[in-house]
């Protein structure tokens, strides 16, 4: 390309650089406007080159750069490309012993934590919506599954009390800490091979592996077979303070812990006392869960904390808490419209 | 707040690469002290690039993370400070289009910013607005003006008056000839200068800024 560039301008600029020979040198030496052009570009120079750093950038970045070599050297980096999650696994790794390492956040992993918690909303969600439509399925052959119901409903709390301990164990830190809903069913199918087998899982116990949705190639589930329908707010309100509410999330950050805590779970594992193994998946919960619409606040609101799907006027719709407001919202499935909100409590 | 990148400069390159082989061998001190002997200017070079202090954070964080994986792949064929100032841009210029954003808020909604810089925009520009303000006023005018610039401009400038790197270094970086360096700093700071008024034009003020688009020097 050509360049219509000022030649004058070129010179004094390559001539601040020192990119220049001597003879175009003695002939900027040699012009007072060349001369003063330079010295311009130098004063921006010094403008452009001062920056103040944040001391404590520079150490957030040291850190996080020194606990990644540390994940290295101990062989517990992730592929090359996954930064973040080596600077997660670096922070837990280090802590112990590089305690600025603690003050690590991945910047990618801060980006991405609310998109996180609402996928770990979701996955929980799933969970807990298979648990309903598994107890719930009318024509169920396995009675003793529909037996548990009540050990689930026990274990529920004190299961998802179990989840800061194994998040505070920075060797636990990026192990599964089960989410509630996962919790409360491993809970139950503790709880029901106990009672088939003496603590022992029986001979006839099969494993029933409980993946996190979205395979159509298996049996699905519809989320809002045998939800309970709702005419009026006041029996909602019941429902969502009541035992019977199949989410009893405490808060939102406890969820958080727990969604966070099942990214790193492939699949959560349950086992039932059963008499043959199956494999549930459930299918992919309609909006607004997967295609919220354009504008839609739901689910882009990271603070709803998803509880039930349910019948609204014979419409499907989910309940959600939403702490940040306090109140309950009942979402339309087709319209992700909040159709009716009160508060909590 | 520490002071500038002055303070902060890069050490020698013989120094760096026995840092590097160090650090390559474990010594998590060594990578520490060559982290720290660049750290500032690097996070300097992203501060201007993306125009923005926590974008600069974030860049410079991820630069640094990128160093460390990448230590063993530096093959010394360019000096140790070249390959980090490239990550550095490549880490900020990244950082700027995850945001989809300009560096800081552009002084016009002209879409095609990127490649139209018009020089009609230095005119609109109060003519003793550098004159009256000083310090931070100075800070933010520099900053718009950066922002002002075009990418192709701004960067190459940003790696010679703060990163320090030659043409030839900067060529490499970028990966284009010297001669479009050396054009693209010309014109970057004869816009700059231009763009920030009389305070920076008292040299080059006689004369009409240079219809500069899309002609370069090979």
């Amino acid at each position: 390309m050509t360049d219509d560039l000022d030649p004058s301008r070129l010179l004094a600029s390559a001539a601040l650089d020192d990119e220049v020979t001597a003879d175009e040198r003695a002939q900027v030496a040699a012009s007072e406007s060349l001369t003063a052009e330079m010295e311009t570009y130098a004063a921006l120079r010094d403008e452009l080159a001062a920056v103040d750093v944040p001391a404590a950038s520079r150490e957030s970045a040291i850190a996080a750069a020194l606990s990644v070599f540390d994940a290295i050297q101990s062989g517990a980096a992730t592929s090359a490309g996954d930064t973040s999650a080596a600077v997660a696994a670096a922070a837990a790794l280090a802590a112990p012993t590089a305690p600025q390492a603690t003050n690590v956040v991945s910047m990618h992993a801060r980006r991405q934590r609310q998109y996180r918690w609402v996928g770990g909303i979701a996955a929980a969600a799933v969970v807990a919506v298979l648990g309903i439509a598994v107890l719930n399925r009318p024509n169920s052959s396995d009675n003793k599954s529909s037996a548990t119901l009540p050990a689930l409903r026990t274990d529920a709390n004190e299961s998802t009390e179990k989840v800061p301990a194994a998040t505070t164990n920075p060797e636990l830190a990026t192990a599964a800490a089960p989410i509630p809903a996962a919790a409360a069913t491993t809970a139950a199918a503790d709880a029901s091979s106990a009672e088939g087998g003496g603590g022992q899982p029986s001979a006839t116990a099969a494993a029933t592996e409980t993946t996190e949705a979205f395979d159509t190639t298996a049996e699905t589930v519809d989320p809002w077979a045998g939800a309970q329908a709702f005419n009026t707010v006041t029996e909602v309100s019941a429902y969502a303070s009541s035992p019977d509410s199949p989410v009893a999330l405490p808060s939102i950050a406890s969820a958080e812990t727990a969604a966070d805590s099942t990214e790193s779970t492939e699949a959560t594992e349950t086992t039932e006392a059963s008499t043959s193994a199956t494999s549930t998946t459930v299918a992919p919960i309609p909006p607004p869960f997967n295609s919220a619409p354009s504008g839609s606040l739901y689910p882009c609101d990271t603070s709803d904390m998803p509880i039930a799907p349910i019948l609204w006027m014979d419409q499907r719709a989910l309940l959600v808490r939403n702490d940040a407001r306090g109140e309950f919202e009942i979402v339309g499935a087709a319209t992700c419209e909040v159709l009716v909100s009160f508060p909590i409590g | 707040m520490s002071p500038s990148t002055s303070s902060g400069s890069s050490g020698s390159g013989s120094d760096d690469i026995a840092l590097v082989e160090a650090a390559r061998r474990g010594d998590r001190t060594c990578l520490d002290q060559l982290l720290r002997r660049h750290y500032d200017r690097v996070f300097a070079v992203c501060r201007r690039v993306t125009g923005h202090e926590s974008d600069a954070a974030d860049a410079a964080q991820e630069a640094m993370i990128l160093i460390v994986r990448g230590l063993d792949k530096f093959d010394g064929r360019s000096s140790f400070a070249t390959w980090v100032y490239r990550i550095a841009t490549n880490a900020s210029l990244d950082e700027l289009r995850r945001k989809r954003r300009r560096p800081l808020v552009g002084l016009g909604a002209n879409p095609n910013f990127d490649h139209d810089l018009d020089d009609a925009s230095a005119d609109h520009a109060d003519p003793d607005s550098g004159a009256r303000i000083d310090g931070i006023g100075d800070r933010i005018l520099l900053d718009h003006a950066l922002a002002a610039l075009a990418e192709d401009f701004r960067v190459p400038v940003v790696l010679r008056d703060v990163g320090c790197l030659d043409y030839s270094e900067i060529a490499e970086v970028l990966g284009v000839p010297v001669g479009t360096v050396k054009s693209r700093i010309a014109r970057g700071r004869a816009q700059l200068a231009t763009s920030l008024g009389p305070k920076y034009t008292h040299g080059v003020g006689n004369q009409s800024p240079p219809p500069e688009r899309q002609t370069e020097t090979p």
